[in-house]
């Protein structure tokens, strides 16, 4: 007997804690499921990889009746805008350090990078950089 | 001569491990193989799993996966994408050695040796922690499991397919670029020791320091960064309580556990091969999550 549908559900978190228990008690025994869960998890993750498509112009156009402010409080806008961006002007000037991006595919690398250098047994150290 | 140089070092130091592992490892990096290897992970949030190739030549390791191709090994990794070739070189590091608190043992308990090949047994105490069983020729690791503190599998790793290698070398090193080198740094709040692992060597990094702890079985570093670090995007990971606190961000892949936190004044990422029940361990000797002040949030809130 072999998992079939349980293996999907399982990966989408719908099982209950008895069929949790049920299905890792089988994967652990079971190279065939092991496989097809395998399969199934790098098959979502694909589908998660797919760019995002960008809406074509034009599609995200404001409504034709938002009601304009009128000139006198806009410009009161303005001036309070202006003031805010001097104000967080001065503020970044004086802050301190700033944060360097950091990228997580980076920081795996340079961690396998230096895992690499112990002996033997590389096999085990390496899967670190799959799937960062 | 490395390990010659090793087990001297350990002799003195009066760690020295099983000889028969020794000699393991020291074939298991000279092997030459291909191969298909199946990991499976049980993580807290659900079981993750990755099927990748496998090759391995002249002390170098290349894995292609969901995510491409990468070369690994003697503290160089080498990324080839279409665009072009990532190198990163670490540099030189300390001498490898076990914990001793780990028992090393030849063959599984009350079963005999699948044929051609040789089973070890490393035990923490009484527990079992880690189980191979390696090739008998070359003592490439055909499976592996690692168990957490409560004595279930955490990790699974098969070899689906494996044979031996054969044509010329990998990488041809001379087209590749200048490496981008990581010097030897220093980390201002990660201490020099976590749970029963020690920090071996602490290298820049971009935005911070990585500090490379290991036990000899497993390794993990901590890259301390600026605390407005996104983590690399590990904060969106799911919320996580580990030990005594809440605050943590952890992601699983099949092959490593990632967390990610920040303190009152920093942010850590830590990544790593380590069970559950080390993890705890380790970091509850780590500085804790925490917030700032709110006079501090209400700057940071405006100025970045």
């Amino acid at each position: 007997m072999h998992l079939g549908d349980l293996i999907s559900a399982y990966l989408d978190s719908q099982v209950d804690a008895s069929e949790r228990t049920l299905v890792e008690a089988h994967l652990a025994g079971c190279e065939e499921c092991r496989s097809e869960l395998a399969a199934a998890t790098v098959g979502r993750k694909r589908v998660r990889e797919l760019p995002l498509l960008e809406p074509p112009p034009g599609a995200l156009r404001p409504p034709a009746d938002v009601v304009p402010l009128r000139s006198a409080r806009r410009r009161s806008l303005v001036a309070a805008a202006a003031m805010a961006t001097l104000v967080v002007g001065v503020g970044f000037s004086v802050s301190a350090e700033r944060a360097v991006p950091l990228r997580l595919d980076a920081v795996v690398d340079q961690h396998v990078a230096r895992a690499s250098v112990d002996p033997g047994l590389n096999v085990l150290q390496v899967q670190a950089v799959v799937n960062r | 001569m490395i390990f010659a140089l090793t087990l001297t070092l350990m002799t003195l130091l009066g760690t020295l491990p099983a000889p028969d592992l020794v000699d393991d490892l020291d074939d298991a990096a000279d092997a030459e193989f291909i191969g298909r290897q199946l990991v499976v992970c049980w993580g807290a949030d659900g079981v993750v799993a990755h099927v990748t190739d496998i090759e391995q030549s002249g002390g170098m390791t290349m894995v292609t996966g969901p995510d491409g191709s990468f070369v690994i090994g003697e503290g160089k990794m080498i990324e080839q994408w279409a665009g072009g070739v990532r190198y990163l070189e670490m540099a030189p590091s300390s001498d490898w050695r076990l914990w001793d608190g780990y028992r090393v043992q030849e063959g599984l308990a009350g079963v005999a040796d699948p044929a051609g090949s040789r089973a070890i047994e490393i035990r923490q105490g009484e527990a079992l922690r880690a189980r191979f069983v390696l090739d008998g020729a070359t003592a490439t690791p055909l499976t592996t499991e690692i168990y957490n503190g409560q004595g279930s599998l955490y990790r699974y790793s098969t070899m689906l397919e494996v044979g031996p290698r054969q044509g010329d070398t990998m990488l041809d090193m001379d087209d590749m670029p200048e490496p981008d080198h990581r010097d030897h740094a220093v980390a201002e709040e990660v201490p020099q020791a976590a749970g029963h692992y020690w920090a071996a060597d602490s290298y820049s990094a971009p935005g911070g320091v990585q500090v490379f702890f290991t036990d000899g079985l497993f390794r993990f570093s901590i890259f301390e960064v600026n605390r407005k670090s996104d983590g690399g995007g590990l904060n969106d990971a799911p919320a996580a309580e580990i030990g005594r606190h809440g605050g943590y961000h952890r992601l699983y892949t099949p092959g490593a556990v990632s967390v990610f936190w920040r303190t009152a004044d920093r942010a850590y990422v830590l990544v790593g091969d380590l069970p559950p029940d080390h993890l705890e361990s380790v970091l509850s000797d780590l500085p804790p999550p925490g917030r700032t002040n709110v006079l501090k949030r209400a700057w940071r809130w405006a100025f970045g």
